[in-house]
């Protein structure tokens, strides 16, 4: 969702239930906000448009539940009479369901970490007793649960921007978004997004980063300086957004924006840190670090 | 629905059953959680307010309310949030039942939502409920200027309410967002203490 100014604004799912009706998500932080700019669209853009919004973040109680046995929990929560299998129900699927003997649900085939994961919604006052029926379904599996200190390291093992990449200052190409513009037909922020210095191509763009020395450790707010070159604004190529370290690589990984970023894969440069003292050498890479192909979201 | 699974309300394990605040003399007011309503949203297609209406009283045996007002039938009352927005309230079609039937009679006319657990309702009644809730709620409750049917939404302690009186006992209900109910309860319990309050259990 663009802004009209053509920065990026938000990004969610919007999941088709019936013919005319949707369900939207957003980020957390900005609910508020998508909701209010929905309605302003409504009410004064389009206001011929035969089209009813409200907020239902309340009414349902949401988990997601992720990893290469997550079809084996929900098999065992799913009542019998909806297939859940890869087939019937593949990557993106949504649809409505009931669960543990009748209670009505949504199940969304949806994955933020990666891995072969499931979002399943169910009225609040089910909220209690359907994530215990979880945890016990997946008990047998070693089901954990995980907080967001987790899902922030898997997001950026898999390169999915966030709120440090969608901070009201990026576009959609710096993002790598670019291919979900529409060419055919008219949107916000459409016309703003093609001013000159939004589509310049030396603008910084997403990229992934490693340290070179495998060892080092990587600090978001690191500038990227071309090697040799001194550490000034003048030799600035953009910077480290967000890192972590990646258990399942054995090394840090980040993400920031480098000019010409796409580009320049393979290339060494160094992130400097004149503020803590870092100044280090890393490889830029394609900014999604596991399963780059997708493979372990379709199982 | 044959599933054991265990419903809570918003308020449950919270709103228990009691004597709270000020022990001597009559309660000031009884406090409570409806709990098991049913609760809808219903937004008008476009262009289809005449029909809608129409169907109201077919279905509902309701008037529906251009303002913000309470229009009561049998079934359930309807409540005006906005201009072609009625937030509506059932004892007899509990939980989602209300917007299954809300979605039959008024197929093509508008957008339905079920909000049965979107949404925490709580009922204060008894003499002292006009000043319990004058310590939050920027609007003049008076009976020369606020009756039985009307409705208003607003903020209690920053926490966005809706209100309805229900008789003039005087008894109002009170629905807040459901992640807000504790906070809610917080306050109104507090509120409540200097004038003694009776907590009733929650379905009835």
């Amino acid at each position: 969702m663009l802004r009209e100014d053509g920065f990026v604004f938000d990004d969610g799912t919007t999941a088709r239930l019936a013919e005319d009706h949707y369900f939207m998500t957003t980020t957390t932080a900005n609910a508020l906000r998508v909701m209010q700019h929905l309605d302003f669209c409504a009410q004064c853009i389009w206001p011929e448009l035969d089209v009813q919004m409200v907020s239902i973040t309340e009414q349902w109680a949401q988990y997601a539940i992720a990893g290469p046995r997550a079809r084996d929990v929900i098999k065992r929560l799913v009542d019998a009479t909806h297939d859940v299998s890869n087939e019937a129900f593949p990557y993106l699927a949504a649809g409505h369901i009931t669960v543990l003997g009748g209670v009505e649900a949504r199940l969304f085939r949806l994955s933020f970490s990666g891995e072969l994961a499931y979002e399943i919604s169910v009225p609040a006052r089910f909220g209690d007793a359907v994530i215990r029926a979880i945890m016990d379904a997946g008990a047998s599996f070693g089901i954990a649960p995980y907080g967001t200190e987790a899902l922030g390291v898997l997001r950026v093992e898999k390169g999915h921007p966030a709120g440090n990449e969608v901070n009201g200052q990026t576009t959609a190409h710096d993002l790598g978004f670019g291919k979900f513009l529409s060419t055919k037909k008219d949107f916000i922020g459409r016309f703003m997004a093609a001013r000159p210095a939004l589509t310049d191509p030396y603008r910084p763009t997403l990229v992934g980063i490693k340290p070179v020395d495998r060892a080092e450790r990587l600090r978001a707010g690191a500038h990227f300086i071309p090697q040799g070159a001194a550490a000034t604004a003048a030799n600035d190529q953009g910077f480290v957004s967000s890192v972590a370290y990646s258990p399942s690589l054995g090394h840090w990984v980040g993400l920031g924006f480098l000019t010409r970023g796409p580009e320049r894969h393979g290339e060494i440069v160094r992130a400097a840190d004149p503020l803590r003292g870092a100044d280090i050498a890393v490889e830029v890479c394609p900014p999604c670090f596991i399963d780059p192909a997708g493979e372990r979201l379709r199982v | 629905m044959s599933s054991a699974l265990i419903a809570l309300s918003a308020l449950d394990g919270i709103a228990v059953p009691g004597r709270i605040g000020r022990s001597a003399g009559t309660a000031g007011v009884t406090l409570g959680e409806r709990t098991d309503l049913g609760l809808a949203t219903v937004m008008v297609r476009k262009g289809r307010q005449g029909d809608l209406a129409a169907a109201a009283v077919r279905a509902y045996g309701v008037a529906l309310p251009a303002g913000s007002r309470l229009a009561a039938g049998p079934k359930a009352g309807f409540i005006g949030t906005g201009p072609g927005q009625w937030f509506v309230v059932s004892e007899s079609l509990r939980n989602g039942e209300l917007a299954r039937d809300l979605a039959a009679n008024f197929r093509g006319l508008a957008s339905i939502s079920d909000q049965s657990d979107g949404r925490a309702v709580m009922r204060i009644s008894g003499p002292k409920a006009r000043d319990v809730l004058a310590k939050g709620l920027p609007i003049d409750l008076d009976p020369r200027v606020f009756k039985p049917g009307d409705a208003a939404t607003s903020l209690i302690s920053y926490i966005g309410v809706q209100l309805w009186q229900v008789d003039v006992t005087p008894t109002y209900d009170i629905a807040v967002f459901r992640g807000f109910a504790e906070s809610f309860w917080g306050w109104l319990t507090a509120s409540a203490a200097e004038f003694g309050a009776v907590v009733e259990s929650g379905r009835k």
